[in-house]
């Protein structure tokens, strides 16, 4: 998709008028640039709406200066950008990295030499994907799995991203999986990082809101690296899809919300094994409570 | 050795709904920071906010690591959520009215972000808003009458 960045230069009293100008007409959101004077940056896409949209942000502007708040200078410009101009600028700053004894992730554009014989490569290239490797939720769950893996399960990783929890659990010796994502640009994306591991290569990427598309038998391991509001949703889901004595790892789970998530696995009859926090951020590794 | 803070990107986006898309794809991407770790994080912090638009400010370090800090929602967002919408044409066109202890309790809640001396210098800010966004305050046209403040209001 291409879009129309429209900067409108403006001065400290009038950023706030302007910055609520430009989402009210459509954008969804703005950036306050303040490198060169004061503007206001938003994105709109480059389709036959556009040219509606700036005769109202001009009109607009022009009545902003009628009820006592002069945007001035008040120059609009107007300069077509696309995605490839802006997703690719933080591959200069991703390296590889060791995140547990085992796992270490390495950007595909990168030779990599193992440093110990143990230590395994996970090679990624996520894109716009969640799943580096190297956020603290990422790097709770790799560890969460080097904790419980044994060998020989069959797992299901929800909410899967870049694919990077999925060929993780196949280093350690997983013997099946099947990665989920709501999202049809993370399941291509997630396909995509698979083949770049050969050991992952016969790891299912479905497209499902959670759990709702799986039609498995009940597993060893479910995995989920996601955001609380989804993973409470989740909970419940996963009851009838865990085998008796299964771990269900959770990730994702922010400071303030994470006594309400553990209320939520207690209430749902999970046991919480082991609990582990890296800065803000908690996970928890969990099995159904025996009757 | 200490990081260097190298960018300062200041943003206005929805509380827990942030995504790859601009602005901020754009803005994130080209300061160098990894933009699906920056929307995982904002959206975490947020989501009680959900429905509202945040201002936020965030530091990127020379290694491209970056933090973050969230302020309130900006007023116009704030009187949007007591009125339903703005006006395009607040001149002309009313959208809905709000009372100065409305008022008061915008301009209570945005002190810390606002660069006003007293509550009733913060107030007059947040009718400034109203105004341009065809809002009365207690009835008060504020295009035609300026503001519903009475001096003795303090």
């Amino acid at each position: 998709m291409n879009w129309q960045a429209v900067r409108v230069d403006t001065n400290t009293e009038a950023v706030e008028f302007v910055c609520d100008l430009l989402i009210s007409v459509g954008a969804d959101g703005v950036q306050i640039d303040e490198t060169n004077g004061i503007s206001v940056i938003a994105y709109y896409e480059d389709n036959d709406q556009l040219s509606p949209i700036l005769s109202n942000i001009q009109a607009r502007l022009q009545l902003l200066s009628k009820m006592a708040v002069d945007p001035s200078p008040a120059t609009v410009h107007v300069s077509g950008i696309s995605q490839s101009d802006w997703e690719n600028n933080w591959k200069k700053y991703y390296h590889a990295q060791r995140i547990t004894r085992h796992l270490t992730v390495v950007p595909s554009w990168e030779t990599f030499k193992p440093q110990q014989s143990e230590e395994m490569p996970i090679i990624m290239d996520p894109q716009l994907s969640f799943g580096t490797g190297t956020h603290e939720t990422t790097r709770l769950m790799m560890q969460a799995l080097e904790t419980v893996v044994r060998g020989g399960e069959s797992m299901i990783d929800v909410g899967t991203g870049s694919g990077v929890l999925a060929v993780a659990a196949k280093l350690l010796g997983v013997r099946s999986v099947l990665a989920t994502d709501i999202d049809d640009v993370s399941v291509k994306v997630a396909k995509e990082n698979l083949m770049l591991n050969p050991i992952a290569a016969d790891i299912k990427v479905i497209t499902s809101d959670l759990l709702l598309n799986v039609d498995s038998q009940p597993v060893d391991l479910i995995v989920a690296n996601i955001l609380a509001d989804v993973i409470e949703r989740l909970i419940p889901q996963t009851i009838s899809r865990l085998k008796p004595k299964g771990y269900f790892l959770v990730s994702g789970i922010y400071d303030a919300i994470a006594p309400h998530i553990e209320e939520q696995l207690h209430a749902n009859g999970y046991e919480i094994v082991q609990k582990s926090q890296m800065g803000e951020w908690h996970s928890y590794i969990t099995q159904i409570k025996e009757k | 050795m200490a990081k260097k803070v190298t960018t300062v990107v200041k943003l206005q986006i929805a509380a827990a709904k942030a995504t790859p898309a601009p602005p901020v794809g754009p803005a994130l991407g080209q300061a160098g920071i990894n933009i699906a770790q920056f929307t995982k994080e904002f959206n975490a912090r947020t989501a009680e906010q959900a429905g509202s638009i945040i201002p936020v400010e965030i530091s990127v370090f020379d290694d491209r690591s970056f933090e973050f800090v969230t302020k309130t929602p900006p007023a116009a967002d704030q009187l949007r959520k007591i009125v339903g919408k703005g006006s395009g044409e607040p001149n002309t066109k009313k959208v809905g009215n709000v009372t100065l202890d409305q008022i008061r309790a915008i301009a209570e809640n945005k002190m810390g972000d606002l660069n006003a001396n007293d509550v009733t210098a913060a107030m007059r800010m947040i009718e400034g808003t109203a105004r341009s966004m065809g809002v009365t305050v207690e009835g008060v046209d504020l295009t035609v009458d300026g503001t519903a403040i009475k001096e003795d209001a303090e």
